[in-house]
């Protein structure tokens, strides 16, 4: 291995074992999520599947600004409620509702990149987590604009439980998944995971890590933004149960430490996985439901320790 | 008016008590205890369920003795977390999960009033208001005492200051940290007697008391006592007469604003120190 | 080149400065020496940022640069090491390289010149103390740097390979024009590579020549010996 020659092969690099291994498994999970449809009849398990799939995403994006970067965030779901909120106040067209998603999302996430800017550690994690919190309070009170627990209706444009539906959100999440691997390959995504091990180094490289923090909560809340108008269009309302953080955060955060701190395709495996348990659990009692949430929340503690041991 | 300016003084005071338990545990202990809300809903139920058998001041009392022997209890558990910040975090949020679970479990997940302390009005100010201002004055009044008059007080302020510092003096921490798990227990457990009448109680109420906890903090000075008393009168005054004067769809935004506000111009919060400093 | 002009620090009741002036000319190596807390590094910190000073300025290439944050410093031309090593353990050393800069021409030259191009693909973790010092200067070369501090960089080494580190430092004087401050305790191996000396002490400068004059100095005997 050492001293072994290494193709340059521009600013994008591929190659070694372990990035071999992984790209195999990624295929291998797409074709596995592409021929799910014919296996699957049951049209409510297909929205669901659906469902788990963007949350997949939206939590590989989690990985891909938080937990890279190091600045652990309890408030992401923030980042969704912004961009519901933005795009269903506004229209009722598809395209219109897609874009001003996107654009929510951007907004929501350089919101969350601001606190930041001033604060990390669990400085920042408590004041990222106040942000979903307040968000609900506010669609609660001012119920007149967006209907607090009821939601506001959504469109309906997406016939959900179908094929259709399925395909759409698939190929959504092939292309987000591609584009946030490509970008952890850059030198960018090699600076994001420098952040998380010495951000004052990083500065002392000439870059700004405002900037970056910035950059990389803007790319990853523009795909979140995304993510939420069809998680929302599957769902059919768009209400504070969105924005709730818990017991979401919860599975982003043990989805992001299941393999290893960064790997947005493990990421995204975990998010689908923890979310169809979750449909699981729809069905246990509430408190048997905390019980369990809470046990994982231990288990989480245990998968990112290392980490920061490192440190 | 004048009923608007009472009123954000009883807040006032209520936040002012509930923030103090907070930043007294992460100013002298370096806990972050996100199960502090959870506690203060627990406190909640206890009482009112106590009250639907008993009078209620016995049922206040009962209470307020459980809650601050389990919070001072809680003392185990949390000075194995305070090993590690991300198990801070992920610990204190499992236990306030398993707290509202225990409480769905023991109550139902409904809606419940919580019956005031005291009854009884004078004019246009009810006791439970002036009893409210009066035990967060007094308990924060004796607080400062402790810490000006007595041993155990200058030592908290002292392992508050530099911990390392304390321990070369030798101080012995464990005590320490004993008596400042008890005084939090006790400040949220008064505050949750306090200020759970004015609001309808579910087992999620206790994520709203974190979030006022964390914002008059993060406002005040994440670890500063004397910081979240003048952000706690600061958001509760401000959200008050924002609706009152503006409109009163304003008022949620207040805190958030506050927020904004203290970390573009002063990110370690009103009177803290170097919030970035230790992370 | 710089000029720090009467800089005053304090932490708490800690003066680490003491009104500090200092002037390092464009090709010159110089030394940096003092007992003990005596304001060295924080020197360092005020003229890259790391610590915004209580009183004076800084100056580089005749610009002020007191208030400019630390990444817009690198960009003018100040590059350091750290008196802890700094450095990314879980990336490779070539992926260390590449946060500063986006040349990968470059990044190959810089590890040539210290002698890390066989282990550009190894996690810097696995790396030895002498190649950390080895990866900062790297570093620091990739950063296409006019100044560069360097913060002890002999510390943890054994006497040949701080007298090779000695000698890359140098070489790279001669043949780049690169400007050095170097702080180092172990003035037997600084005093091959400096020309020029600054003493400090309980944050004031207490001399400056060159290394014979300045062991010579009584006052500098004294800071040395009047400790312990
Ligand atoms: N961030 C800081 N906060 C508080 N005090 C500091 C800080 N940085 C430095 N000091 C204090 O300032 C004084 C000077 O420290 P400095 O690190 O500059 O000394 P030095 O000359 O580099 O010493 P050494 O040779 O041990 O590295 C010391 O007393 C130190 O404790
Ligand atoms: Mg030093």
């Amino acid at each position: 291995m050492m001293g072994s020659y290494k193709p340059k092969i521009g600013p994008l690099r591929m190659g070694g074992p372990r990035a071999l291994g992984d790209f195999a498994a990624i295929v291998g999970i797409i074709a596995v999520l592409a021929v799910v449809p014919f296996a699957v009849t049951s049209s409510y398990l297909l929205s669901a599947l659906s469902m788990a799939l963007l949350f997949g995403v939206i939590t590989a994006t989690y990985d891909f600004a938080s937990i890279r970067t190091g600045y652990i965030n309890l408030g992401y779901t923030f980042i969704m409620g912004i961009a519901g909120y933005v795009a269903f106040l506004s229209t009722s067209s598809p395209q219109l509702l897609a874009l001003l998603a996107a654009v929510g999302g951007a907004l929501g996430g350089v919101l969350m990149a601001l606190p930041g800017f001033r604060l990390r550690g669990p400085f920042y994690a408590m004041a990222t987590l106040i942000f979903p919190f307040v968000l609900i309070v506010i669609a609660r009170t001012m119920y007149d604009v967006f209907k607090g627990d009821d939601g506001v209706p959504v469109p309906f444009w997406l016939p959900v439980g179908g094929p259709y539906a399925y395909y759409l959100v698939f190929s959504f999440a092939v292309v987000s998944l591609l584009v946030l691997y490509v970008l952890i390959r850059t030198r960018f995504g090699t600076i994001l995971k420098s952040m998380s091990e010495d951000e004052i180094l990083v500065e002392s490289n000439g870059i700004n890590t405002n900037i970056i923090k910035l950059v990389s909560f803007v790319i990853a809340g523009t795909i979140a933004g995304i993510s939420t108008f069809l998680y929302v269009s599957l769902q059919g309302v768009m209400s504070t149960a969105v924005i709730e953080p818990i017991p979401l955060l919860i599975y982003m955060l043990l989805a992001c430490g299941i393999y290893k701190p960064g790997g947005v395709v493990w990421s995204f495996m975990g998010g689908i996985g923890l979310y169809m348990f979750d449909i699981y659990l729809r069905g246990a009692t509430p408190e048997l439901r905390l019980a369990i949430i809470s046990a994982m929340l231990i288990i989480i503690y245990f998968l990112i320790r290392g980490r920061h041991a490192a440190r | 008016m004048y009923e608007i300016l009472f009123f954000s003084l009883v807040l006032g005071s209520c936040y002012a008590l509930m923030t103090a338990g907070f930043n007294l545990l992460l100013g002298v202990a370096r806990i972050i205890n996100l199960a502090y809300g959870a506690y203060m809903a627990l406190v909640a139920y206890l009482y009112s369920g106590f009250s639907e058998s008993m009078p209620v001041p016995i049922a206040a009392m009962l209470a307020m003795a459980i809650s601050v022997a389990l919070g001072t209890f809680g003392w185990i558990i949390l000075r194995f977390i305070r090993r590690d910040e991300v198990l801070m975090i992920v610990v204190s949020l499992a236990i306030a999960l398993l707290i509202e679970g225990a409480l769905i479990w023991g109550y139902g997940p409904y809606q419940r009033v919580v019956p005031a302390l005291v009854s009884g009005s004078l004019g246009w100010v009810s006791a439970q208001w002036l009893l409210a201002i009066l035990v967060s004055v007094a308990v924060l009044a004796g607080y400062y005492i402790i810490i000006g008059r007595t041993v155990i007080g200058k030592k908290m302020v002292a392992i508050a200051e530099n911990a390392d510092l304390a321990l070369m003096m030798g101080i012995n921490p464990a005590k320490v940290y004993l008596f400042t798990t008890f005084l939090a227990s006790l400040f949220a457990s008064l505050a949750s007697l306090m200020i759970s009448p004015f609001l309808t109680v579910s087992p999620q109420v206790a994520w709203l008391y974190l979030t006022i906890v964390l914002s008059v903090s993060i406002v005040g000075g994440l670890g500063s006592v004397g910081g979240s008393l003048i952000a706690a009168f600061l958001i509760s005054f401000a959200e008050r007469f924002s609706a009152y004067y503006l409109d009163p769809s304003v008022e949620p935004f207040v805190p958030l604003l506050l927020i904004i506000l203290v970390l573009l111009f002063r990110p370690q919060g009103i009177l803290g120190r170097g919030a970035t400093r230790w992370a | 080149m710089l000029r720090v002009e009467s800089v005053s620090k304090r932490f708490g009741g800690v003066v680490a400065l003491d009104g500090v002036s200092v002037e390092v000319d464009k090709g010159e190596l110089m030394g940096l020496i003092g007992p003990n807390g005596s304001g060295k590094t924080t020197l360092f910190n005020v003229v890259t940022g790391h610590v915004k000073p209580d009183n004076g300025r800084v100056v580089f290439d005749g610009m002020d640069i007191t208030r400019k944050p630390v990444h817009l410093r690198v960009k003018i031309g100040i590059a350091r090491s750290f008196q802890q090593p700094k450095y990314f353990p879980s990336l490779t050393v070539r992926d260390n390289l590449r946060v500063a800069t986006r040349d990968e021409g470059l990044i190959e030259e810089a590890l040539k010149v210290v002698g890390l191009s066989g282990k550009s693909s190894v996690p810097a973790a696995k790396l030895t103390l002498h190649e950390i010092r080895r990866l900062e200067l790297a570093r620091c070369l990739a950063l296409r740097p006019k100044l560069v501090l360097l913060d002890e960089p002999m510390a943890g080494l054994a006497m040949r390979e701080a007298a090779e580190l000695g000698e890359l430092i140098k070489s790279l004087n001669s043949t780049m024009g690169l400007t050095y401050v170097i702080v180092e305790h172990r003035l037997s191996s600084l005093f091959k590579v400096v020309e020029r000396v600054v003493v400090m002490n309980a944050g004031r400068k207490i001399a400056e020549g060159t290394p014979e004059d300045v062991v010579r100095n009584p006052l500098v005997k004294q800071a040395y010996l009047g400790r312990s």
